[in-house]
């Protein structure tokens, strides 16, 4: 027999999951077993005679965390990161972080000049991949900042925070790409114009220039909605299990 | 024992580690069920409240001296199972040891004093 869960016990999960700051899946977890011996102590007090609120009520006082099990339960399993830092005040902790956000973005962008200038096709680059280049050290970044917050730092209070910026995001070094490609084409018109006898090297140049940056712009368009997919697909996936067991499904 | 090790504060909570591991001594329960039997088994008098249970097995699970595991009865909602494993046994008997050796020193100090008194 499975008996339906009493009345009430979804919300008082929900008002637990709301205080519970356990990343996931260990508060999904958390709550199933919260969830399950809240359920089967309420009906063993009622098959003792109690009624069914009496029993509820009982059930609800022995196993429901109050805020001191909360924080314990969260001291408990809280990140590595967390840990680390715990004795680090608020202020510090975000001044630390930004720090780090800067820096791999610095890095990053450092990183990927120093690829591109070694590459052979950058003798005739676009003057426009440079912009190209921060956005798409910027975009790197985000994705870099979220896959931390979400798998080292565990910070899952508000897991979707970003990430339609990030998908946003994917799209603009493409769109940056795009409008250099429009200003060196008209660059090129006129440099034709004036030049008819160079026209063949001159287009054969803003081609090879052109297509570069294009691809630049495509692959880093790939990283963003690539790293959109995943941290999507993972949230997807224990959110549902989460929704699963407060709506109590069996 | 000397004086310097003994931390009272410590000693009081690891009276609950105590009680839930001895319970799962016999046979593995779930966590409710755990409350119910330190309950009934004490006359009422150790009762855990507002989910303090949880954090205390979650930490003992954490430390080796549980075992959780899911298990689904019937066909219904899964339900966690706790088992006391090699290392719980073994931190039991030696913590059973050192209460009883802690809670036999303060009697024999509570009970001189009174009869120093008498």
């Amino acid at each position: 027999m499975n008996p339906a869960p009493p009345s009430g016990l979804p919300s008082q999960l929900r008002a637990v999951s709301d205080r519970l700051t356990v990343p996931m899946p260990r508060k999904t977890r958390f709550l199933e077993e919260l969830a399950a011996d809240l359920q089967s102590l309420t009906y063993r007090l009622m098959a003792d005679g109690l009624t069914p609120e009496e029993a509820r009520r009982r059930a609800a006082e022995a196993l429901l965390p109050d805020e001191h099990a909360l924080a314990w339960l969260d001291r408990l399993h809280a990140s590595g990161y967390r840990r680390l830092t715990r004795r680090w005040s608020q202020e510090r902790l975000r001044q630390a972080e930004r720090l780090l956000l800067a820096l791999a973005f610095l890095t990053l962008l450092v990183l990927e000049a120093k690829t591109i200038l070694a590459a052979d096709f950058t003798r005739y680059v676009s003057f426009f991949l440079w912009p190209v280049l921060g956005v798409g050290s910027a975009l790197a970044t985000m994705v870099l900042w979220k896959a931390f917050v979400l798998w080292i730092k565990r910070d899952h209070r508000r897991p979707r925070q970003g990430l339609r910026t990030l998908l946003a995001m994917s799209g603009a070094p493409v769109l940056v790409a795009l409008v250099g490609v429009w200003l060196d084409v008209v660059r090129l018109a006129g440099a034709v114009q004036t030049n008819p006898e160079l026209a063949t090297p001159l287009v054969v140049r803003a081609l090879i220039q052109d297509a570069a940056m294009l691809s630049i712009a495509i692959l880093f368009m790939l990283v963003g909605g690539v790293g959109w997919l995943v941290f999507n697909q993972w949230l997807a996936v224990h959110e549902h299990a989460h929704r699963r067991v407060l709506s109590l499904d069996s | 024992m000397p004086q310097a090790d003994f931390d009272v504060q410590g000693f009081a909570r690891n009276l609950n580690v105590l009680l839930v591991l001895s319970t799962l001594r016999h046979e593995a329960k779930h966590g409710y069920q755990i409350g119910l039997d330190i309950e009934a088994d004490s006359n009422g008098l150790f009762r855990f409240r507002h989910g303090t249970l949880y954090p205390i097995l979650h930490r003992l699970e954490a430390e080796g001296l549980i075992r959780g595991d899911w298990s689904r009865e019937g066909g219904g909602r899964r339900k966690r199972i706790y088992t006391l494993t090699a290392n719980g046994r073994r931190h039991l008997t030696g913590e059973t040891d050192r209460v009883e050796e802690i809670l036999g020193r303060f009697l024999r100090v509570i009970r001189g004093a009174d009869e120093a008194r008498a």
